[in-house]
C-alpha cells in the first residue's frame, strides 16, 4: 500500500448520469434506416428498392400537397385583394440586374470585361457604364481614359439585361456591390468574376463537375493572394505551379476554357508580367490573346 | 475741520477744567490724522491734474468721430485685414473694422478687430504716444462698434489662435469710433459661431437658437460661417449662370404677378391688383415654355418663387429663389437630362475646387460628410427605385409617389450602392405628375418626367412637356383642369413649338444639402415661412 489512507469519494459516480446534449431528441433518419435494413437484412434487394421508391413517392406527394396549398393561398390572397381593390405587384419577368463595381485605375476589373464580351457573344444584353467618383481628383491615367472612351456609352437602358456600373475611385481593390445595405460587398477581381460567372455564365464554373469547380476555386485563390498581392517569391512559386499544371494542354483545366483562364489572363495583364512568363504559360498566354473576349483587354491596356 | 472744531468746542465746553494729558494727546493725534488726509488728497489731485496734462500726448488720437456725412476726401489708403501678414510687418496701416472684442488689462488693452471672416489682434499699450486714458477708452468701446484704427503691424512669436491672422498683431496708435454699437447685444457673435459639436459637448456654453438668430439676423450674419455661407450661395448662382450661358442658354426674366395660378391653384398667394385680383407666381414654368415657343431655344431664369404652403418643415419656404431652365431638344428628353446633370456637376466641382476655404468654415461649425457625386450623373428609373425600396422592406405601390421618408431612405440605399449623394430618378408614374407632363410612349402608366435628389432630398423636378395643343387639351380635361384658365398657355403651342423639357431647382435647398445643413432657413438670408414675415 503506497498511501496511508484510502477514502471513498464523497460522491459516487459509478453510474454516469445521462445528461441531454440538446433540447429535443429526434431519431436519426439514417440510423432508423440502417436498423430497418438490418431487421430485414436478409431480405432481397428488390424489397429495399421498393422501400426507397415508397419513400420517394411519399416525398413527391408531400411536395404536390405543398404546391397545392400554396396555389390555394395565392387564390385566396387574390380574392381578398380583388374585394379591397388592391393591386398586387407582379414579379418582373427577366428583371434587370444592376451591379456596381468600384475600383481604382490601378486595379480595373479586367476579368469582368472578358466576361461581358463572352456574355454579349452568347446573346445576353450586358453593358458597362463608367463614372468618375468625386473623391478621385487626380489626373486620369491613360488606361482609364481608354476605358472611359470604350465603356461610357452614355445611352443605356436600365430596364433589361445586365448593367455593370463602374465607379472610378481611389479604393485599390475592385469591390462589387449588388445592394449596398442587404448584400455583402464582394472584394477582388477573381471573386467578382466568380460571382458574375455563377449567375450568368455557369458553364465556365458551376456546370462543370464539383472537382473541377474546386480546382478553379483553388487557382483563383492562389492568383488573388500570391500573384496579385504576393511578394516576388510567392509570385514565382505560383507561376511555376501553374506552368506545371498547364503542361501541353490548351487551357488551364484541359481542353475547355474556364473561369480560371479568364482570371489568370487578367491577372497577368494587370501585373504586367507578360514578358517574364514560364514557357507553358507563355504559350497559353499567346493563344489566349487571340481568343474572342480575351482580346478585348488589348483595347484598354 | 468741522470735527476739530467740534472737538475744541467740546474740550472748552467741558468747563474750566483743563484737559487731561491723555485727552490733549488724543486731540493732537486727531489733528495730525486730518492733516495727513488733506495732504494725500492734495497729492492725488495734483497727480490727476498731471495725468490730465499727460493725456495731451494722444488726445487727438482717439475718440468718437463726428458722423461721417461725406464731408471730405482725404485719399488715405485703407488696408484689408486679410492682407496683413508677416510680409507687411513694420508698416503702418489704416483700417476700418468691427471691434469684435476688447479686454483692458492695466496699462494695456487687447482688441480683436474683424472684417467679415478675417480678424487680427490689436494691442493698445501705454507708451510715449499712447496715454493711459486712451487705453482706458479702447477697453470701454462697445463690442461690434465700427472703428477706424491706425497702427503698426508687428510679427508675433507665438501664433494667435483666436484670430484668422495668426502671425501678426497690430500695435495701435490711433483709434476712432466711426459708428457706436449699443452696449448690449441681443446675441454674442462667439456664441452664434460656436461649432455644433462644441456646444453639445459643453453644456455651460450658450447655444443660440434658430429663432433668436433669425430675429437678430443682421448680427447673426456677421459670423464667419454666415459670411462664408452666403458667399457660397452667390457662387452657386454664378456657376449656374456661367455654365448655362456657356451652353448657349439665354437668361430671361418672367413676371411674378400673374393672372392665374400656374399649377393647380391651391398654394398661391392672392394679391389685390387694382380692382381685381392677381397671384404671385408659383413657378416661371409657363413663361419659360412660352420663351421656347418664342424661339429662344434654351432659356434659364433666376428669381423669386412663391408657395403658399402652410408647411413648417426644415425644407419649405414660402418664398425662395428658383433656378429654372427650359430647353428644346431634338429626339429624346434625355438630352436635357444630360445637360442638367452636367450643370450640377459643374456647380459641385466649382464649389469644391474654388471655395474649399468657405466650405471648410461652414463645416467647422456644422460638421457634415463632404458631398460626393459621380460623373456622369447616375440615372435611376422609378420602377428600379421602387424595387430597391421593396427589397429593403418598404411597402410601396407601383404608382405611388415617394413619401419624404422613403425619399430619404432611397437616398441612403443609393449612397450605399453607388457612392453618390446626387442622382436622377427618371420615369415617374404619370398619375403623380401635372397634366402637361408627356406620357411615356412605351408604358402608359409612366411619364417622361424626373426628379433629382441631393442627400436623399428632392431639389429639382422636371419633365418633357406636351407641346401639342390638342394632346395638351386632352390631358388637361383628364385632370379636370379649367380649360378657360389655361387658354393662353395652350394657345402658345398653336403656332408650332419645338419639343422641349426642363426643370426648376430650389437654390436654398441645393446649398443646404450640398453643405449637409439641417435647415433651409440657414441658407436663406431673410427666410419667409408661414410663421415668419420679418425681418
Amino acid at each position: 500500500m503506497s498511501s496511508m489512507f484510502e477514502v471513498d469519494p464523497p460522491v459516487s459516480v459509478a453510474q454516469p448520469t445521462d445528461l441531454p446534449t440538446c433540447m429535443y431528441k429526434v431519431d436519426s433518419f439514417y440510423s432508423d434506416h440502417q436498423q430497418r435494413n438490418s431487421h430485414h437484412g436478409k431480405q432481397e434487394n428488390s424489397g429495399k428498392e421498393e422501400e426507397m421508391m415508397e419513400d420517394i413517392r411519399q416525398l413527391e406527394q408531400r411536395q404536390v400537397n405543398l404546391l397545392a396549398q400554396l396555389q390555394d393561398l395565392k387564390l385566396k390572397v387574390n380574392k381578398i385583394a380583388q374585394q379591397h381593390g388592391v393591386t398586387i405587384p407582379e414579379p418582373e419577368e427577366n428583371a434587370a440586374v444592376n451591379v456596381v463595381i468600384t475600383s481604382s485605375p490601378n486595379a480595373l476589373p479586367l476579368s469582368t470585361v472578358i466576361l461581358q464580351k463572352l456574355l454579349v457573344k452568347r446573346g445576353r444584353q450586358c453593358t458597362f457604364s463608367t463614372h468618375l467618383h468625386s473623391s478621385f481628383t487626380s489626373a486620369i491615367p491613360s488606361n482609364t481614359c481608354k476605358w472611359l472612351a470604350r465603356y461610357n456609352t452614355g445611352v443605356h437602358t436600365r430596364r433589361q439585361g445586365i448593367l455593370i456600373s463602374v465607379m472610378i475611385t481611389n479604393d485599390d481593390c475592385p469591390i462589387l456591390k449588388v445592394d449596398g445595405v442587404s448584400h455583402t460587398a464582394i472584394v477582388g477581381d477573381g471573386n467578382i468574376a466568380r460571382y458574375l460567372c455563377r449567375l450568368f455564365l455557369p458553364i465556365l464554373y458551376d456546370d462543370s463537375d464539383a472537382v473541377m469547380s474546386t480546382e478553379i476555386d483553388s487557382l483563383l485563390d492562389s492568383i488573388e493572394t500570391s500573384l496579385l498581392n504576393g511578394n516576388n517569391r510567392e509570385q514565382n512559386a505560383t507561376l511555376r505551379n501553374i506552368n506545371a499544371k498547364i503542361g501541353k494542354s490548351q487551357w488551364l483545366l484541359g481542353d475547355r476554357v474556364s473561369l480560371a483562364d479568364i482570371v489568370l489572363f487578367s491577372a497577368v495583364k494587370q501585373s504586367g508580367i507578360a514578358g517574364s512568363l514560364p514557357n507553358n504559360i507563355q504559350r497559353w498566354y499567346k493563344s489566349c490573346s487571340d481568343h474572342d473576349g480575351f482580346n478585348e483587354l488589348g483595347h484598354i491596356l | 475741520m468741522a470735527d476739530t472744531q467740534k472737538a475744541n468746542n467740546s474740550a472748552s465746553g467741558s468747563g474750566d477744567q483743563p484737559l487731561s494729558k491723555n485727552a490733549l494727546k488724543k486731540l493732537e493725534k486727531e489733528k495730525e490724522k486730518q492733516r495727513r488726509k488733506a495732504e494725500a488728497e492734495a497729492a492725488r489731485k495734483g497727480a490727476e491734474a498731471a495725468e490730465a496734462d499727460a493725456e495731451d500726448v494722444s488726445k487727438d488720437n482717439y475718440g468718437i468721430m463726428k458722423l461721417i456725412q461725406s464731408t471730405e476726401k482725404t485719399g488715405r489708403k485703407w488696408s484689408k485685414i486679410r492682407d496683413l501678414n508677416e510680409k507687411v510687418a513694420g508698416q503702418s496701416v489704416l483700417l476700418r473694422a468691427r471691434l469684435h472684442n476688447s479686454r483692458g488689462k492695466g496699462k494695456q488693452c487687447f482688441l480683436v478687430l474683424r472684417q467679415q471672416s478675417y480678424s487680427i489682434q490689436g494691442i493698445a499699450a501705454v507708451s510715449e504716444t499712447v496715454s493711459k486714458a486712451m487705453v482706458k477708452f479702447a477697453s470701454n468701446v462697445n463690442k461690434e462698434s465700427v472703428v477706424d484704427v491706425e497702427g503698426i503691424v508687428k510679427a508675433v512669436t507665438t501664433k494667435i489662435e483666436a484670430c484668422s491672422q495668426q502671425d501678426v498683431e497690430l500695435h495701435i496708435n490711433k483709434l476712432f469710433v466711426a459708428s457706436l454699437a449699443a452696449p448690449r447685444l441681443p446675441l454674442q457673435i462667439d456664441d452664434a459661431s460656436r461649432s455644433v459639436d462644441q456646444s453639445s459637448e459643453d453644456s455651460s456654453l450658450a447655444h443660440v437658437n434658430q429663432d433668436t438668430r433669425l430675429d437678430n439676423r443682421i448680427i447673426d450674419l456677421r459670423t464667419p460661417t454666415n459670411q462664408a455661407l452666403f458667399k457660397l450661395e452667390a457662387a452657386l448662382c454664378k456657376l449656374f449662370r456661367d455654365h448655362l450661358t456657356s451652353k448657349g442658354f439665354v437668361e430671361i426674366h418672367t413676371p411674378k404677378i400673374i393672372s392665374a395660378a400656374s399649377e393647380g391653384g391651391a398654394n398661391v398667394f392672392e394679391v389685390s391688383y387694382f380692382k381685381g385680383k392677381a397671384y404671385l407666381a408659383q413657378s416661371p414654368q409657363l413663361y419659360k415654355q412660352m420663351a421656347i415657343a418664342g424661339d429662344f431655344d434654351r432659356v434659364f431664369t433666376v428669381g423669386g418663387v412663391f408657395r403658399a404652403e402652410d408647411s413648417n418643415t426644415h425644407r419649405h419656404l414660402c418664398e425662395f429663389v428658383g433656378l429654372d431652365l427650359e430647353m428644346a431638344f431634338y429626339e429624346h428628353y434625355h438630352e436635357v437630362l444630360e445637360t442638367i446633370g452636367e450643370l450640377f456637376i459643374s456647380i459641385f466641382k466649382g464649389l469644391r475646387d474654388n471655395f474649399a476655404e468657405e466650405i471648410a468654415v461652414v463645416m467647422k461649425q456644422f460638421p457634415a460628410e463632404p458631398f460626393q457625386f459621380i460623373e456622369p450623373t447616375l440615372r435611376l428609373e422609378f420602377p428600379e427605385a421602387v424595387s430597391m425600396l421593396r427589397e429593403n422592406g418598404v411597402e410601396i405601390g407601383d404608382e405611388d409617389d415617394l413619401s419624404t421618408p422613403n425619399e430619404k431612405f432611397l437616398g441612403k440605399l443609393v449612397k450605399a450602392k453607388y457612392g453618390t449623394d446626387f442622382y436622377m430618378l427618371d420615369k415617374y408614374p404619370l398619375a403623380v405628375r401635372p397634366f402637361y407632363t408627356m406620357p411615356d410612349p412605351n408604358n402608359p402608366k409612366q411619364s417622361n418626367s424626373y426628379d433629382m435628389f441631393m442627400r436623399g432630398e428632392e431639389i429639382l423636378s422636371g419633365a418633357q412637356r406636351i407641346h401639342d395643343p390638342e394632346f395638351l387639351t386632352e390631358r388637361a380635361k383628364l385632370h379636370s383642369v379649367d380649360l378657360e384658365k389655361i387658354k393662353a398657355y395652350i394657345d402658345s403651342f398653336k403656332f408650332g413649338c419645338f419639343p422641349h423639357a426642363g426643370g426648376g431647382i430650389g437654390m436654398e435647398r441645393v446649398l443646404m444639402l450640398y453643405l449637409g445643413l439641417d435647415n433651409i432657413r440657414k441658407t436663406s438670408m431673410f427666410p419667409r415661412d408661414p410663421k415668419r414675415l420679418t425681418p
